[in-house]
């Protein structure tokens, strides 16, 4: 582990004795061999990261198709099947594989470097969730090779999804898939628990984490907490199909709504799982781009906290027109009104911090300042929602539609791309362009507005959502073609976005260890930083680390312990020079004399991912696989178990 | 349809090269007239837009409008405030080239508990209203008849959701029909729903707010036509293939028509006893023939219910669930090939259990089709 590391000038202590291992550890940090064993947290970010952008292509390639087939009524670009497993992806994959994912890139990323951490707590099990996601995901995109993809909208009302009305094998790779990325979310989600409790540097209190941290944290809780319901909820599901019980199937004695409360307890966390991060991410660019220090702190922080517990008791907004009574709704009502309070106050702490500072215009400031804009836009129409007689309109609804893409893309999307923008030269050591930048920002900007602009005018005039056709007298064909030619802008903002990634890869700006004169601690190390990122672990004693250090060394000469604003210590800043461009030689002569500490890369995690993955694809594809399935996943842990952490 | 500025206003946000404070103004300016047009740019007449949800003409659906007036102007107050202040600050506060680093600020107490404390005011000025509306939406009907008399007890209807179309049978009256539901003018109906499926729901938007149709449970809503005339509305939960193409609407007679309605529905149509020509003869042996495992048609040896109650078809306006006009050639497309009109539907695809062993009935020959339609359009 790498909590613990020497100081400098300390005589390092010998490495473990060489006792034979039980299983040799393959190379570290060279080689194609190398990203698949790896624990490091910064590439296994990077995997999430890229991993999650090739979704986020094909999400977005199934919007357009959807948009396509809705330009004009009684369009038949695609059948109704089509259009139905479209939306159904479409919006499974924009959730589980790309949303959530690139979160956790960025967690992983970016948490430790700002707690002054070497790694996250358990690396291995970091690299598990990713190759198990890995897996998960492809499992359910091979379902096309078999009945077809699923088609049951990303909830899955049952009962639609019990074996009666969807009797093939689609809502089987439906359901195993969120069981085997709900294993990958939670294996997370406690890593991440244990590494910000245990793993944070010397002085940083849980008031000076910085607010992706806190984020991070407070998301990590949601997922622990959120995700056994929707784990009950599909294994009922998964025995109704597979078994032939009847939780679900009403003749029978079941009841469908069980299934939507369980969604739903799970359902409404998840949509602050989804948010959460680039609330963290805005609360962190914000700052930096006005450069002045978050306005309120830590009303911020208990913003957050409060909006991860109430969270918990707003889920059956969601199902104010089932009919669950006047008493229930009106409760339900009022938690969801009251949720809309730190909400609110997060946004009026972001405006604060732009109050008064030096506001400079950068790609990763823009799509921050956006998120401010939109996510209120989506705020509000979220509290029309709550009053529940109006939501007996606007629940599945085209209003309904606009007003979670304000949330999650105006939202979710606009935020963590201005952490990709914001971090992006700390993770490949090179600025993305800014004038590509302003392109990509804009065409996103105008198309996506125009897009789900419209859609509240679709809601209000009564279109309902998940239709694969409308005809024209339903009045709705020039708000939806206007629709279809914003979501083409956003698709050439898209490109724009790639070309600029891929260029910036070999003839980017060189960054320099902090472009953008960062606050926080990932800021002090190399870009890219090194395998081991703090060649000294440094200590904090406030908020803003950096900019002290910047800007009032004076007190960092003086090393004043009793400074109210932040300290990093000065020995810190040597040792980061002279390590700014380490030689992998060195790198690798300091790992070896144990005066840096890190985890050994490791085949397991693959494995055992793999198993998993296999034991539950069994389920769909026959039993045999199951049992190899089993046998993978038993010499995973075996291996995972016997072989030297390093 | 809606104002032409507000769509020329959204174009002039092309991403340009613009000063910072043109484009913080554009930017304003196109999310405003966003707002502004979802709250005016709507006032299209419901003749164009006929499941609007603006334009109630119930006493329900008034209850909700007033609601979506509220909040929605003080939505719009503010978006308004929160976008302006934005933009004011993005200019205000611009970097400006050899400007000092500005005060550090930390934050402000009070002004952050003011912030908490006011919006949870204008919450509260919400939430009363919005109790009172659930409440009066979701109690006992406040049953009015025809003449605005309080009387004892809405009208029933149940209404059964089926995978794409709706049952209705009203037991006051013995009747039993499909899609289009028909209700007086001024009396209180209160429809009583169940699915025999999946979850569907009832939603034609100037009448009521949606409601879940699903399987056992019986969901009630009420609701008071105020004005004759044909009302439009769909599915609001998807419900499987054909969710879109499960459509329905309601038409509010005077009372008179309501009588005479119900005076002829409450019988078997006279044509299905006996023919009025040659051609519907030959319709009605086709129909004996090939229909009956599934359709229903009162006075006939037709009693099945796997498929719409067919006893007076000819007397709709639409057939298919709201999808194709009940007219000669209406008619003859759906009995032509069904899935072409509605891909998926189980007159195309019946389920194993219904028992349907042949496809004759997709087999009809032109003369067999012109015969079908001659005699469903006799049941009158």
């Amino acid at each position: 582990m790498v909590t613990t590391l020497p100081r400098p000038g300390v005589a390092a202590p010998a490495g473990p004795p060489a006792a034979a291992p039980a299983v040799e550890t393959p190379p570290a940090y060279r080689g194609f061999t190398s990203w698949l064993t790896t624990v490091d947290h910064k590439r296994i970010g990077l995997l999430y990261g890229t991993t999650a952008f090739i979704f986020f292509l094909i999400g977005g390639l199934e919007a357009l198709a959807i948009r396509m087939q809705l330009s004009s009524p009684d369009n038949t670009f695609v059948s109704p099947q089509v259009y139905n497993e479209l939306f159904t992806m479409h919006g499974t994959t924009m959730i589980f594989l790309v949303v959530m994912p690139l979160s956790v890139a960025l967690f992983n990323y970016i948490v430790p470097l700002q707690i002054g951490a070497r790694d996250v707590a358990f690396p291995r099990l970091n690299a598990f969730s990713y190759w198990t996601f890995l897996f998960g995901s492809i499992f359910l995109m091979s379902s096309m090779f078999v009945d077809g993809l699923p088609d049951a909208g990303w909830y899955g009302y049952a009962p639609l999804t019990t074996r009666q009305f969807s009797p093939d094998t689609r809502i089987d790779f439906w359901a195993l898939t969120l069981q085997v990325l709900g294993v990958a979310s939670m294996a997370g989600a406690f890593n991440f628990l244990v590494t910000i409790i245990n793993m944070r540097c010397p002085g940083m209190s849980l008031m000076r984490m910085p607010l992706f941290t806190w984020n991070t944290f407070v998301v990590s809780f949601l997922i622990v907490l959120a995700f056994p319901a929707i784990t009950v909820a599909l294994i009922l599901l998964t025995f109704d199909r597979l078994v032939g019980t009847t939780f679900y199937y009403a003749p029978a004695g079941g009841d469908p709504l069980l299934w939507q409360h369980l969604f739903w307890i799970f359902g409404h966390p998840e949509v602050y799982i989804l948010i959460l991060p680039a609330f963290g991410v805005v609360s962190e660019v914000l700052p930096v781009f006005a450069r002045k220090p978050l306005f309120g702190y830590p009303f911020v922080v208990y913003a957050t906290v409060g909006i991860g517990f109430i969270g918990f008791g707003v889920w059956a907004h969601h199902m104010f027109t089932t009919g669950l009574g006047p008493i229930a709704n009106s409760f339900f009502a009022a938690s969801t009104m009251l949720i809309a309070i730190p909400t609110g106050v997060k946004i009026l702490n972001w405006i604060a911090t732009l109050w008064g500072g030096s506001i400079r215009f950068t790609t990763a400031s823009m799509f921050s300042i956006a998120l401010v804009s939109q996510f209120t836009i989506g705020g509000l129409s979220g509290v029309m929602h709550s009053v529940v007689p109006v939501d007996l309109h606007h629940n599945d609804s085209y209003f309904v539609v606009a007003h979670f893409h304000y949330v999650l893309f105006g939202g979710a999307i606009f935020g963590l791309f201005s952490g990709l923008y914001f971090w992006w030269p700390k993770m490949t050591g090179r600025l993305l362009n800014e004038t590509l930048g302003r392109w990509h920002f804009w065409l996103w900007f105008v198309g996506f507005n125009t897009t789900f602009g419209v859609m509240h005018f679709l809601g209000v005039d009564g279109m309902a959502r998940r239709t694969w056709t409308y005809s024209a007298y339903q009045g709705w064909g020039m708000w939806n073609m206007i629709a279809t030619v914003g979501a083409f802008m956003m698709a050439v903002g898209t490109l724009v976005f790639l070309y600029n990634a891929i260029r910036s890869l070999r003839h980017g700006e060189v960054a320099g260890e902090d472009p953008w004169d960062g606050a926080t601690l990932e800021w002090t190390i190399p870009s890219p930083p090194p395998v081991y990122n703090f060649a000294v672990e440094p200590t904090v004693r406030s908020r803003d680390p950096f900019w002290l250090l910047k800007r009032r060394p004076q007190a960092v000469e003086a090393e004043d312990d009793t400074a109210r604003i932040s300290i990093l210590g000065k020995n810190v800043a040597v040792a980061e020079v002279e390590e700014e461009h380490p030689t992998e030689e060195r790198v690798e002569e300091r790992v070896a004399t144990g005066d840096i500490h890190l985890p050994n890369p490791s085949f397991f995690p693959m494995i055992t991912a793999l198993g998993l993955t296999l034991a539950a694809a069994g389920l769909v594809y026959g039993i045999p696989l199951s049992v190899v399935g089993l046998v993978y996943l038993l010499v995973g842990i075996g291996g995972w178990c016997l072989e030297p952490t390093g | 349809m809606p104002p032409p500025q507000a769509s020329a206003d959204m174009r002039s946000c092309r991403p340009k090269r613009l000063p910072a404070l043109r484009r913080c103004t554009l930017l304003a300016l196109s999310l405003l007239m966003s707002m502004l047009a979802a709250g005016c740019g709507l006032a299209a007449p419901p003749t164009e837009v006929p499941q609007t949800t603006i334009f109630p003409k119930s006493d329900a659906a008034h209850i909700i409008n007033n609601l979506y007036i509220l909040i929605f102007v003080l939505a719009t107050i503010v978006f308004i405030v929160i976008q302006a202040a934005i933009v004011y600050i993005l200019w205000r506060f611009r970097y400006r080239e050899g400007h000092p680093l500005p005060e550090q600020t930390h934050g402000n107490t009070k002004l952050e508990i003011g912030w908490t404390i006011g919006p949870a005011v204008v919450l509260l000025a919400i939430a009363v209203p919005t109790i009172q509306g659930v409440f009066a939406l979701e109690g006992s009907a406040p049953a009015v008849d025809g003449s605005g008399r309080q009387v004892e007890g809405a009208l029933p209807i149940e209404v059964i959701g089926r995978q794409w179309w709706w049952e209705y049978r009203y037991p006051e009256q013995g009747i039993v029909t499909a899609n289009e539901l028909v209700i007086p003018v001024g009396r209180t109906v209160e429809l009583q729903m169940t699915s025999r499926d999946v979850v569907h729901s009832y939603w034609i938007p100037q009448l009521m707010g949606k409601q879940d149709v699903m399987p056992a449970h019986v969901n009630t809503l009420w609701f008071t036509a105020q004005e004759a005339g044909q009302y439009w509305g769909q599915c609001g939960e998807y419900c499987g293939i054909e969710h879109a193409m499960m459509r329905m609407n309601a038409i509010a007679y005077e009372q008179a028509d309501w009588d005479a309605w119900v005076a002829r529905n409450a019988q078997p149509s006279p044509a299905a006893a006996q023919q009025t020509n040659e051609l519907a003869e030959q319709g009605a042996q086709l129909f004996t023939q090939r229909c009956l495992t599934c359709h229903a048609i009162a006075g006939t040896a037709a009693q099945a219910r796997n498929g719409p109650d067919l006893s007076h078809v000819g007397s709709r306006t639409t057939i298919a669930a709201g999808i194709l006009r009940n007219d000669t050639e209406g008619m003859a497309r759906w009995l032509r090939d069904p899935d072409e009109v509605k891909p998926g539907n189980y007159m195309a695809h019946p389920p194993a259990e219904w028992g349907v062993t042949t496809r004759d009935h997709l087999l009809l020959r032109p003369q067999d089709v012109d015969a079908l339609v001659e005699y469903l359009h006799s049941l009158k």
